[in-house]
């Protein structure tokens, strides 16, 4: 089996002439939207529906030319592909507006022919974003031929066994290419941001010298360990409180404890697990402490679908604080990515960081 | 105030690529929190951010109106308020019962001065129970008779400025006086108590999501730019047409018309935005000064020009869709023998170099077709006709820039028929705004809020501004004050008075059916 480009470009002039002739309104043209060309790079196995529905709601923020490339285990011949398009009425409108989706088909034995096959596919003077999902192609050397090609490197390392591996894997990649992130990074925005937003407070910002503890805790499964997204949020709180990696570390019951340096100043982070039904392997808490009086602490709990957030900054004193805080969908998490072509600066420093989090508890 | 913030640590955890602004806690003081307003906008805006997570955790807001309630009664009357009229789907029992904690009950008589000792003490104890910082944003939600009292009776308490180190900003609602002399006599009041960075005059149109996308279509985009001057531009109209009457604003409305309510402020607040240079930056005080000059730069209309330039209009009954609609005389609270104009329509010229001769033609109604505001630009013909015998009819390339009900951006052109021989036809090229990002458009309120209690008056008018448009409308108001109008000169339901096209007419132009 082959796959002729050619054929696959006129195969989407055909789609839309035909989308043309039954698209409502006289004086209205179709509309063909493109902002880039988003390949997707997934395991065969797959829920291709499930997918489908998520590239079909990203395209309604971020219409593009999706190239859907599923990568077959084995040996064999596999090189197929088809074209289709997800057409949306806009609200209140009979106007259609659509976008293309190419689903090509490759085994692992196939997949180095892909990049010519892609070549022609790409849009022209747009950005080519490549979203990788699963541990198993992100191993393979497609996925590095593919990286050339993209802007933006998206992979999400929640779903490969073992975060210091995949930790370690990242920042390899982060390296070697540019534009690399990582939906465990998305994931934490919207706690990221629940702490900057209460240091807006120039009382709290002047406390910051104070605080001396950092505990994270996370749920899931104990055995699998912790997970990326914790030591990601550990590397990142302490590049913010400026705390470096010079002290030791040990391990307990369910987590580790790290023994940190501020300055002239000993302070820890630990890292612990606790058991939170339904939560899976996420994190839970995030408290940040004075040891001193009057005492000063932040504490963010995911409780259910919500984030509690407690403020004690004197004796007696509190402000909390409930705000609706579902998990966040691919979808969410993907357009969040999809707004940044800038360097990421934040996300490589927190990285670095947590990979050398990871190595020292290891 | 810059020189205080430069020597504030920064905050560290903040992540400019990922975050949203960042907005410090604060206490917001609505008076008139009992009031339409408040009810209807400011706390379904507000609770919609906390929602959002946009807010900081200790904010809060004191409401203040005569009616005695209890924190609690408050709090009860304002979770009613965001269920009737928040976003449905946003409303959550655990979010509400987080946010109406930072909800608390100011009652008394803004006119007594001490009621502000009881204020003053009340924000004392929320600064140090929410730890806002002391930062207190003022929002004059009452009638505009009480502005100048409850300013001067918040310096005479020292509520206007903090002894913390906190902020104070006050919001004041339209309408900024009712012509130029009142403005300026307000705005006398309230600057003789804040600094002009500390007032902000909210105008929600310039709230709008597709009102600042004005700026980043223009600004954003170097293709339209080289044809937004009058070479290429041959008229622009802006409309804000509304379906609904006065409903129960007769009273209100009685007192201001279609040119004060409508045009005086919001509609040449768009002009200005489409019209405006380009800012040296995207800061407050640079976009303000483009607008600024914009609406300096309106010709002013003479006693005779107000005959020709500008038409007004009255309501009279009509029949829509099977239904009959009461005339505006008919409506409650209204004079029988009403002379106040329902619909406004004027001819504005912008005299400087970028727009010199081109008519930029307003017009706002109520009970009129279609509930539509958008502004149309109609660029000049192509300079030779190739195809005059195949399409004999003249078809302008259209720029639209819809802000509502739906927001966006259309162009239209012309394109060959497919097919044999050379048949052209109109086309539409559009933007959706709402589809085309997939996301919630804020609200206006929503936008505003945030932006005064970050300190960003981009959005809001600035008292030239607001000075130089009455200026522009003053006239009319004058020429239409002495004059016996001949009410009701439009249907129900219609687009508005004859004499309205006729206006256009002279020019040769006439108005887009939206």
């Amino acid at each position: 089996m082959a796959i002729d480009p050619e054929t696959l470009i006129r195969q989407i002039d055909e789609l839309w002439a035909s989308l043309a002739d039954h698209s409502p309104g006289e004086e209205q043209a179709l509309m063909r939207a493109c902002s880039l060309t988003l390949l997707v790079l997934v395991n065969e196995e797959d829920d291709l529906a499930a997918l489908s529905e998520t590239l079909a709601e990203l395209m309604q923020s971020h219409p593009s030319r999706a190239i859907l490339i599923r990568v077959a285990a084995g040996g064999d011949e596999r090189l197929e592909a088809d074209v289709k398009a997800h057409c949306w009425m806009p609200m209140g409108r009979r106007q259609q507006i659509c976008s293309e989706q190419i689903e090509i088909q490759v085994s692992e034995r196939t997949a180095p022919d892909l990049p010519s096959v892609l070549l022609p596919l790409i849009v022209s003077d747009l950005p080519v974003v490549l979203w990788c999902r699963g541990e198993r192609v992100a191993r393979l050397p497609v996925f590095r031929q593919l990286s050339a090609f993209a802007a933006r490197l998206i992979v999400d390392v929640r779903e490969f066994r073992g975060s210091r591996d995949a930790l370690s894997w990242l920042s390899d990649l982060s390296r070697s290419a540019s534009g690399v992130t990582d939906l465990s990074w998305a994931r934490l925005t919207r706690w990221r941001e629940t702490v900057a937003q209460v240091f807006e407070n120039e009382a709290c910002r002047q406390r910051l010298p104070e605080l001396t503890a950092v505990e994270l805790t996370y749920g899931g499964n104990a055995k699998a360990g912790i997970p990326a997204s914790a030591y990601l949020m550990a590397g990142w709180l302490m590049n913010c409180l400026g705390w470096s990696l010079d002290g030791g570390s040990w391990s307990e019951k369910g987590g580790e404890t790290l023994v940190l340096r501020h300055g002239d100043r000993e302070v820890r982070m630990g890292i612990h697990h606790a058991e939170s039904p339904g939560l899976g392997s996420r994190l839970a808490a995030v408290d940040l402490k004075s040891g001193g009086e009057p005492p000063f602490e932040i504490l963010l709990r995911r409780v259910e679908d919500y984030l509690d957030l407690e403020l004690s900054t004197e004796t007696g004193s509190a402000v909390s604080n409930r705000v609706w805080f579902p998990p966040s969908s691919d979808v969410a998490l993907l357009n969040e990515e999809l707004k940044i072509f800038a360097p990421d600066t934040v996300f490589h420093a927190a990285l670095d960081t947590a990979t050398r989090i990871s190595e020292r508890v290891a | 105030m810059a020189a205080a913030e430069a020597m504030v640590d920064p905050n560290p955890f903040i992540d400019s690529l990922r975050f949203e602004r960042r907005i410090p806690a604060c206490t917001i003081v609505i008076f008139g929190a009992n009031g339409d307003l408040a009810k209807r906008k400011l706390l379904p805006a507000l609770y919609s951010l906390a929602h959002d997570r946009r807010l900081s955790a200790g904010f809060a807001v004191a409401g203040n109106s005569r009616t005695p309630l209890s924190d609690e009664d408050f709090r009860a009357r304002m979770k009613q308020s965001v269920k009737d009229f928040g976003e449905q789907d946003q409303y959550d029992e655990e979010v509400w019962q987080s946010f109406e904690r930072g909800l608390y009950y100011v009652p008394g008589d803004v006119k007594d001065p001490a009621y502000y000792n009881s204020l003053k003490e009340r924000l004392e104890a929320i600064s140090s129970e929410r730890h806002t910082g002391d930062n207190v944003l003022f929002y004059l939600s009452t009638q505009p008779s009480l502005y100048g009292p409850i300013v001067r009776q918040l310096e005479a308490a020292g509520l206007a400025r903090s002894e913390n180190g906190g902020w104070r900003r006050i919001v004041v609602e339209k309408p900024f006086g009712h012509d130029l002399a009142s403005a300026r006599e307000l705005s006398r009041q309230i600057q003789g108590v804040f600094e002009e960075s500390e007032i902000y005059r909210i105008d929600h149109y310039l709230g709008k999501e597709t009102v600042q996308n004005i700026l980043a279509f223009r600004f954003a985009n170097g293709i339209f730019e080289p044809l937004w001057n009058r070479r290429y531009v041959r008229q622009v109209q802006i409309t804000a047409a509304e379906t609904i009457g006065v409903e129960d604003r007769g009273g209100y409305y009685e007192e201001s018309g279609a040119l004060r309510d409508m045009v005086q402020n919001h509609l040449l607040q768009v002009l200005a935005t489409m019209a405006m240079e380009p800012p040296a930056r995207f800061e407050a005080e640079a976009v303000r000064n483009e607008k600024s000059k914009v609406l300096e730069s309106i010709r002013p209309m003479s006693s005779d020009d107000v005959s020709r330039y500008a038409v007004a209009g009255q309501y009279g009954p009509g029949r829509v869709g099977g239904t009959d609609l009461a005339g505006y005389r008919q409506e409650r609270g209204v004079d029988p023998e009403s002379q106040t104009d329902t619909y406004a329509a004027a001819t504005f010229f912008v005299d400087n170099w970028r727009w010199a001769g081109v008519p930029f033609y307003v017009r706002s109604g109520k009970r009129l077709a279609k509930r539509v505001t958008e502004i149309s630009i109609e660029f000049a013909s192509a300079p030779h006709v190739l195809f005059s015998e195949q399409s004999p009819v003249e078809t302008p390339n259209l720029l639209i820039l819809r802000i509502q009900p739906s927001g966006g951006i259309s162009l239209r052109f012309d394109a060959k028929k497919p097919g044999e021989g050379m048949q052209l036809r109109g086309v539409s090229m559009d933007f959706h705004y709402g589809s085309s990002f997939g996301v919630r458009e804020p609200s206006a309120y929503e936008t505003l809020l945030l932006d005064a209690i970050a300190g960003d008056g981009t959005l809001y008018s600035r008292q030239d501004m607001v000075e130089a448009s009455w200026a522009a409308v003053e006239p009319i108001v004058e020429v239409w004050k002495n004059q016996k109008h001949d009410f009701p000169n439009y249907a129900a339901g219609s687009w508005g008075p004859g004499p309205s096209d006729q206006m256009l007419n002279e020019n040769r132009h006439r108005w887009r059916t939206p």
